[in-house]
């Protein structure tokens, strides 16, 4: 016997597959460069999960989402912008929490349950903001005050701000 | 004053103000000017630059598992060609010259040793480098050393080849050849395929090497930065639409703002855990499976999300089948079990508490805990004790005890041995009849008597023994106690009075004596003693007071069989201090030492050295060779005596 392996575990791997292929269908359907875009995180997902690459996989997160905003400027429905943003968080989730799982228990360890959990709040979360997002919208169909926007960008702004000092301490 | 909680507060008024606006414009119309807008939203996608700059650069941390799996590494003879050398020669040399000083002595003794040289010839040979063929390695021992042809100081230069390290590689090659030490090509541990890929990508180590759990990990809780950067997320989102005017773009930083706040969790749940394990069979033979279950409970009255877990194997030990680690989540009381095999060898072994990492279900913060079993389930290994199978040649001395060792006194025995005159009352049986007919004259045969020895076996249980040529193979050491316990066997059913002590240990000690209880005893003692511990690193030996204390124990008649692989001088001296003491010494080496690496072919000349020396001062040494079984290697050495 060797060592053990020590690569991404099965579940999240998969997990994180079908999460980044639903990104790339949301975003990719209504755009060609976004399709573009996404096909790129895709691949650089897979090859991060491959290489057991943190940067890679987050690259590969981000440029799913930067698909999603490139669809949105170019007039996707919100569903689909909705849809295509959790699933490229969960798509990156799931690929960096495979890979920490793979290095700290193995492949060969059982780890479904621990994972469905995980990825269960992950994806929960995720449902729950996009029906606030999809709510707000309806709310204000057609009217585009300049206030709101303002407002929740200093409310970001703040927010990871807050995240900030929390993670410098 | 915590900012972390006014700026989160502010966030969150800002937020509903916002949406408020979003349901009812005009009831918080501010009035901000277009270009304003314009502004923040550039200062959104900077601030998501900035954030991401952050990620990259922020550490992910993680708890580091060990790989108790694994049998314990165990170091080559030749790891460092300074500890090699220093086994050799223990004068303090200047320290920017130790090394080249003593491959000079080296290369001088094995020319004296092995050519047939003087001192004084081997000194002018290695002086003018007329000593090998090598001229890397001639030029390396030189006086004038550093003179190198300007033509290969250059192609150095160019290749990027440490001159240095090139030069003691020629050079201990050169001397391996000197003494007729086979140099084999050296072999590269690289990985193929995807792994050597992964590897020379990541760089990162696999695991932590053996490193077993501790009860106290430090740092026990740590945050783990997997969300770090999820920020960016709402702030592009939010910049890009505000920007481009587009509300659909705008709200997709709903479901960022509803990430970085979920991440914000960063209290790791308690470990409220317990684990039970079994073992069966829990006294296994050696080589036998044994069957580990362990199950970890959820104790307390909360979930726990996200529990991972390495059991702690004893060191010895190594997984045969299956895996001892579990990721799971555990619900108050649940409990989850994980099966693996585990292959036993000598020695008592406890199992060492288990690694267990709990983490929030957002996996932002993890805690980190040693967990030992309330009920301890050690798994004991005594191996049957089995002969050689070869004659065990003892060396000749003479006791009142029957047994087999040859003396050189005739009397009671099978061998032939002298005739002397007929004296009365000799039994009839004993008379030589043949010469009687013959010459008339009454002769009485005798024969040689045989007699009990009494004989301690010494293991070596030096730092510089727990080597062995795999990296995670057998060490000297333990060679070496199999050695001896299957002389052990041989020596007491040919009626020699047998006791057992280890070298350095001074509590292991078995005085010499007979009988099955006595057997018993060394059989445990072999198969348990903590100081014959398998995969134990041991400390380096004093051994001079122990000798001392040795002396005092020793029965003055008894005789010493030391199993030690010699790779250290000070074990040698040993030998010959007992030997010089009047105890009639046999030492049974067997060879850890490969010719693949520099460092170790040295170690091997060394070794080669000793057991020359030992050997010119009347020891007789079993050089058993790592491939060989022991009875080879004793068939060997004693065709080599009887020579």
């Amino acid at each position: 016997m060797t060592g053990i392996d020590r690569s991404p575990t099965r579940p999240g791997s998969v997990v994180a597959a079908v999460a980044a292929l639903i990104g790339l269908v949301a975003s990719g359907a209504f755009s060609w460069p976004a399709l573009g875009i996404a096909t790129a995180g895709v691949a650089l997902l897979g090859v991060g999960l491959t290489l057991v690459r943190h940067d890679a996989v987050t690259v590969g997160g981000g440029l799913l989402f930067v698909a999603v905003l490139v669809a949105g400027l170019q007039n996707a429905p919100l569903v689909a912008l909705l849809f295509g943003a959790v699933a490229s968080v969960v798509a990156w989730d799931s690929a960096g929490t495979a890979i920490d799982l793979g290095a700290q228990l193995g492949r060969a360890a059982p780890t479904l349950r621990l994972e469905l959990a995980h990825t269960a709040g992950t994806v929960l979360v995720g449902a729950i903001a996009a029906g606030v997002g999809w709510a707000i919208y309806q709310l204000s169909l057609g009217a585009r005050p300049l206030t709101a926007p303002v407002l929740l960008l200093v409310a970001v702004l703040a927010i990871t701000g807050a995240l900030a000092v929390r993670s410098e301490r | 004053m915590n900012w972390g909680r006014t700026l989160a507060a502010v966030g969150l008024l800002a937020f509903v103000i916002g949406l408020g606006a979003l349901v009812a414009p005009g009831a918080f119309a501010l009035g901000i000017d277009r270009y304003a807008v314009i502004v923040l939203g550039l200062l959104a996608l900077g601030q998501t630059l900035r954030v991401v700059q952050a990620r990259r650069n922020g550490p992910r941390r993680r708890a580091e598992t060990a790989t108790p799996e694994l049998p314990p590494s165990v170091a080559s003879p030749g790891d460092d060609i300074n500890t090699v050398l220093g086994t050799f020669d223990r004068t303090r040399h200047r320290a920017s010259e130790r090394t080249w000083t003593q491959l000079r002595d080296v290369a001088i003794a094995a020319l004296g040793r092995y050519d047939g040289l003087s001192d004084a010839a081997a000194r002018e040979q290695v002086d003018r480098g007329t000593w090998t063929d090598d001229p890397v390695a001639a030029a390396f021992l030189e006086e004038d050393a550093d003179r190198a042809p300007i033509g290969r100081r250059l192609r150095r230069r160019l290749t990027g080849a440490s001159p240095y390290s090139e030069g003691i590689e020629h050079t201990v090659a050169a001397i391996a050849a000197v003494a007729g030490v086979p140099v084999e090509e050296r072999e590269t541990r690289r990985f193929g395929g995807l792994g050597g890929l992964r590897q020379s990508l990541s760089g990162r180590d696999a695991g932590v090497d053996r490193a077993t759990a501790v009860d106290d990990p430090d740092p026990r809780v740590r945050l783990t930065e997997h969300w770090h950067g999820i920020g960016a997320v709402a702030l592009a989102a939010i910049g890009t639409g505000v920007l481009a005017e587009q509300a659909a773009v705008l709200l997709v930083g709903v479901v960022g703002i509803a990430y970085a706040a979920y991440a914000r969790s960063a209290t790791p749940p308690e470990p409220t855990l317990t684990i039970e394990r079994t073992v069966e069979p829990a006294d296994p033979d050696p080589g036998e499976t044994v069957a580990v279950s362990l199950t970890v409970t959820n104790d307390g009255d909360r979930l726990l999300p996200d529990v991972r877990l390495v059991d702690g194997i004893p060191r010895a030990l190594s997984v045969v089948d299956g895996t001892p680690r579990l990721g799971t989540a555990l619900r108050p009381g649940a409990s989850a079990t994980v099966t693996y095999a585990i292959e036993a060898q000598r020695g008592r072994h406890e199992f060492g508490p288990a690694q267990v990492v709990v983490r929030n279900l957002v996996g932002t913060a993890e805690r980190e805990v040693g967990l030992a079993a309330e009920t301890e389930t050690p798994v004991t290994c005594v191996p049957a004790l089995a002969p050689v199978g070869e004659p065990l040649t003892l060396r000749s001395q003479p006791t009142q005890y029957t047994g087999q060792v040859d003396t050189t006194s005739g009397g009671e025995g099978v061998e032939f041995f002298a005739t002397r005159e007929y004296r009365s009352g000799d039994p009839m049986a004993r008379i030589d009849w043949n010469r009687h007919a013959r010459t008339g004259d009454l002769a009485t045969l005798e024969f040689r008597e045989e007699r009990a020895a009494t004989v301690v076996l010494v293991i070596d249980r030096d730092e510089t023994a727990a080597v062995g040529p795999e990296p995670r193979g057998e060490t000297a050491i333990q060679r070496s106690v199999d050695g001896a316990s299957r002389a052990f066997t041989t020596l007491l059913a040919d009626g020699n009075r047998v006791g057992i002590a280890a070298l350095g240990a001074t509590d292991c000690w078995l005085p010499p004596g007979a009988g099955d209880a006595h057997q018993a005893k060394a059989q445990e003692l072999l198969a348990t003693h903590p100081a014959l511990a398998p995969g134990e690193r041991p400390d380096t030996v004093l051994p001079f007071g122990w000798l001392a204390q040795l002396r005092s124990q020793l029965p003055g008649d008894a005789q010493v069989v030391l199993f030690s692989p010699l790779c250290s001088g000070a074990v040698a001296q040993v030998a010959r201090q007992l030997d010089a003491y009047g105890h009639l010494v046999t030492v049974v080496s067997p060879d850890p030492t490969t010719g693949d690496t520099a460092p170790s072919q040295l170690a091997s000349v060394l070794r080669r050295f000793r057991v020359a020396d030992l050997r010119a001062a009347g020891i007789p040494v079993v050089d058993w060779p790592w491939d060989d079984e022991l009875p080879v290697a004793l068939a060997r050495s004693t065709r080599r005596w009887s020579r």
